[in-house]
């Protein structure tokens, strides 16, 4: 039961070298992932008016407790938070 | 301007009634052919049936109530006799609604003095041909509005003349219901505290048109006494033929009666900014290898909403079976007519919930904006969170 | 019986209740016959501790903690909790943050037809809306995400002190429940009142802070998570007494997705 960004919250994520995502910055506040619940790959509506949607989101849990679900916009490369548990 | 209004109260259930005696004081209901209740007696309406109503929302309010089909022949006889009577002097007659008119009198009179015994001439040709079940109650002014208000204000029999110099006072104190102004717009104005025709001719003119539109506006004239409308002879305009080509051609009700609807509610906008409704739309079907079929919407009081009129087209378009694919349908207006006043009730339609919101949303709206919304799942198997659901306003249509 | 048991004992029951319905297990206390006009949350264990069976009709109820504490849980069940009660009735969420997913409302059982979500400008606009709201729309309940969005706007906190005195007479007139979300503030900062929703506080007839405890897991697999319901304030009864509710997740989405 969550709360859902429709455009995405736009984040700062920095990931490993083999692009694994560490830690993220949301409203200029640090978070770190504690651990990713699971990953999953989109490729949709291409034929839309709204454009393709090629993204890989991943499910996470943080150090401090939150259970986000996190997406790379593999158009653009940017990174954004799509939904927050509560 | 001279205007005469003639008008026969609750025509159709008088007309009903001296057909069928019986039927006389007690609640009854006319069922017209889109199957809605096309007129209600008095003894009806104290129940909270209204015209419009389909028969199963009536017997809700009212199980006592009779309903029958209308006798649309007998109707329109009765209505061409009334129209030919006020046509006899040769002076442009318009129709209003069932058994009641205007006549446009500034040829032979302006002054009460002079208008007099032409009112009641009128009203005495229109009982002898109509017999004294169908009493006339007329009302004269200047102005469409006021002589309409005059008309509705006194009792059959009789006649009000309203003289210039008197119009304002005259108009003061009767009800704002008496302009045809949506339901939505009255709840406002009692939520303001605006009950009179007088308070509201009163209101800031740049707030009233910022509220409720070019319609407001016209009907703030016509509350100040201002309704230069002139009587038209031969009913009102029409417009003209329009075509909306469906590509390719489909089998299906909804693309039609999309396609229909987005051209003819620009036109429907217009008409309701000079509080103006449609009453009679004539379509024509064209279908792919079969002839053209011709359908004829009529509406018992003008249709100012775009629902009403898709409502009646969806139930045509139901009860017909579609010899092929729709490939066009033209439409043209046939007839129009000036709106005529809301009935308020003092009882919730069996629906009231939707309609409830949306009076609940416009009401807010006219403060806050759009902020109401309703949502809905629309591709709940969606791989994208945000494109399984939207939201919607919560407005009516 | 140590706190330890006493949370084991809370945790059974809130399992047991979970998987079998609210009604498999009642406390005694709760067979009092003692009823006050509310909409029950959905969680007995919950509606056992509050003084009143649930969140109170005609008053306002302070639901605060932090993201992925299980409020925003809490607020939608109470939504369809209070819709189900009758089928006229209507609901409404004041969602300022613009971030309610319609796809989950209803997976928590709420009917979307009947629940109204109101997106006006935060600050003054938005408390207008809520008075409006209350006196005019015939809600249920209203839920209000959140009081933090309010109060970071300008003039939003200030305009909803202001309507705080009215709210009980409001709330009186329209029978609905109103429930603010907020985000927790430190201790000490409430115990001296030096918190932005501290008068909210005192207006408020109840107050529930969720915290989450531990996730739950079946395998690797997150299922869901284990949260804290303290009942700070109540009317009716002492403040300090607390649960646990389980919040599992309602697998319904495609296999690639389980949220």
């Amino acid at each position: 039961m969550s709360r859902l960004w429709p455009e995405g919250e736009p984040i700062q994520m920095q990931t490993d070298a083999d692009g694994r995502p560490l830690r993220f910055v949301w409203r200029e506040r640090p978070y770190r992932l504690a651990q990713i619940q699971q990953r999953w790959q989109v490729d949709a509506d291409w034929w839309r008016e709204a454009g393709r949607i090629w993204r890989d989101y991943v499910a996470v849990t943080t150090t401090d407790g939150l259970l986000c679900v996190l997406y790379q916009d593999l158009l653009t490369e940017n990174w954004f938070l799509s939904k927050l548990y509560d | 301007m001279s205007v005469l209004c003639c008008r026969i109260p609750d025509f159709l259930i008088a007309l009903a009634c001296r057909q069928t005696p019986a039927w006389a004081g007690r609640p009854l209901a006319l069922v017209g052919p889109d199957d809605r209740l096309w007129a209600v007696s008095p003894e009806a309406q104290q129940s909270g049936v209204q015209v419009a109503m389909r028969p199963a929302q009536a017997q809700v309010y009212c199980p006592e109530v009779l309903l029958h089909d209308l006798d649309i022949a007998a109707s329109r006889q009765a209505q061409a006799e009334v129209l030919a009577v006020a046509g006899r002097w040769e002076l442009p007659v318009e129709p209003l609604t069932w058994g009641a008119l205007y006549v446009d009198l500034h040829l032979v009179g302006k002054n009460a003095a002079s208008v007099r015994p032409l009112a009641v001439e009128l009203g005495q040709r229109v009982r002898s041909a109509c017999g004294a079940a169908l009493q006339p109650a007329l009302g004269w002014d200047s102005g469409k509005f006021t002589a309409h208000a005059a008309a509705v204000q006194v009792m059959p029999g009789h006649v009000r003349l309203v003289d210039k110099a008197d119009e304002v006072r005259f108009l003061t104190p009767l009800p704002v219901t008496l302009l045809p102004l949506p339901p939505l717009h009255l709840q406002q104005l009692h939520w303001l505290g605006v009950y009179t025709v007088g308070q509201f001719a009163a209101l800031p003119a740049a707030a009233v048109w910022q509220r409720f539109g070019a319609a407001g506006k016209l009907a703030q004239r016509w509350a100040q006494g201002k309704d230069d409308r002139p009587v038209q002879g031969r009913g009102a305009r029409t417009a003209a033929v329009t075509t909306v080509t469906l590509d390719p051609p489909t089998g299906r009700l909804s693309p039609v009666v999309a396609g229909v609807m987005a051209s003819l509610q620009p036109a429907l906008a217009q008409w309701a900014k000079a509080l103006v409704g449609l009453r009679h739309l004539h379509l024509t079907l064209d279908f792919v290898a079969a002839a053209d079929h011709h359908l004829d919407l009529t509406f018992v009081e003008p249709a100012g909403q775009p629902a009403r009129v898709e409502a009646a087209l969806v139930q045509h378009l139901t009860a017909l079976t579609w010899p092929g694919a729709v490939q066009a349908v033209r439409w043209q207006a046939l007839a129009t007519g000036e709106l005529l006043a809301q009935q308020p009730t003092l009882f919730d339609l069996p629906d009231a919930r939707s309609d409830a919101a949306a009076g609940v949303a416009a009401a807010l709206a006219g403060r806050y904006g759009v902020v109401l919304w309703r949502s809905q799942v629309v591709e709940p198997g969606h791989p994208v969170a945000e494109r399984r659901s939207h939201f919607h306003t919560l407005l009516a249509a | 019986m140590s706190s330890a048991k006493q949370r084991r004992l809370a945790s059974a029951v809130a399992s047991i209740q979970q998987r079998y319905g609210a009604q498999a297990l009642v406390r005694g206390g709760d067979l009092n016959g003692r009823t006050l006009p509310h909409i029950a949350t959905g969680f007995a264990a919950l509606d056992a501790i509050t003084g009143c069976g649930g969140v109170p009709l005609a008053a306002l109820t302070l639901l605060s903690g932090r993201s992925t504490s299980g409020k925003l849980t809490l607020a939608y069940k109470l939504l369809a909790q209070a819709q189900h009660s009758d089928a006229q009735h209507t609901v409404g969420l004041l969602d300022l943050s613009r971030t309610a997913d319609p796809d989950y409302v209803q997976r928590c059982g709420v009917d979307l037809e009947r629940l109204w979500v109101a997106r006006p400008v935060a600050g003054r606009q938005a408390v207008n809306l809520l008075g409006d709201l209350m006196q005019r729309g015939g809600l249920r309940l209203l839920v209000v995400d959140s009081l933090t969005d309010l109060a970071a706007a300008p003039e939003g906190l200030r305009s909803l002190h202001a309507l705080l005195p009215h709210l009980a007479q409001l709330l009186r007139t329209s029978g609905g429940a109103l429930v603010l979300l907020d985000e927790p503030h430190a201790p000490w900062l409430r115990w001296l009142n030096l918190d932005s929703s501290q008068r909210v506080r005192q207006a408020a007839a109840l107050h529930i802070e969720m915290r989450r405890e531990q996730w739950l897991r079946r395998g690797d697999a997150l299922v869901g998570y284990r949260a804290q319901a303290q009942v700070l304030k109540s009317r009716w009864v002492q403040g300090g007494r607390s649960t646990v509710v389980e919040i599992v997740f309602n697998g319904t989405v495609r296999a690639s997705e389980s949220w």
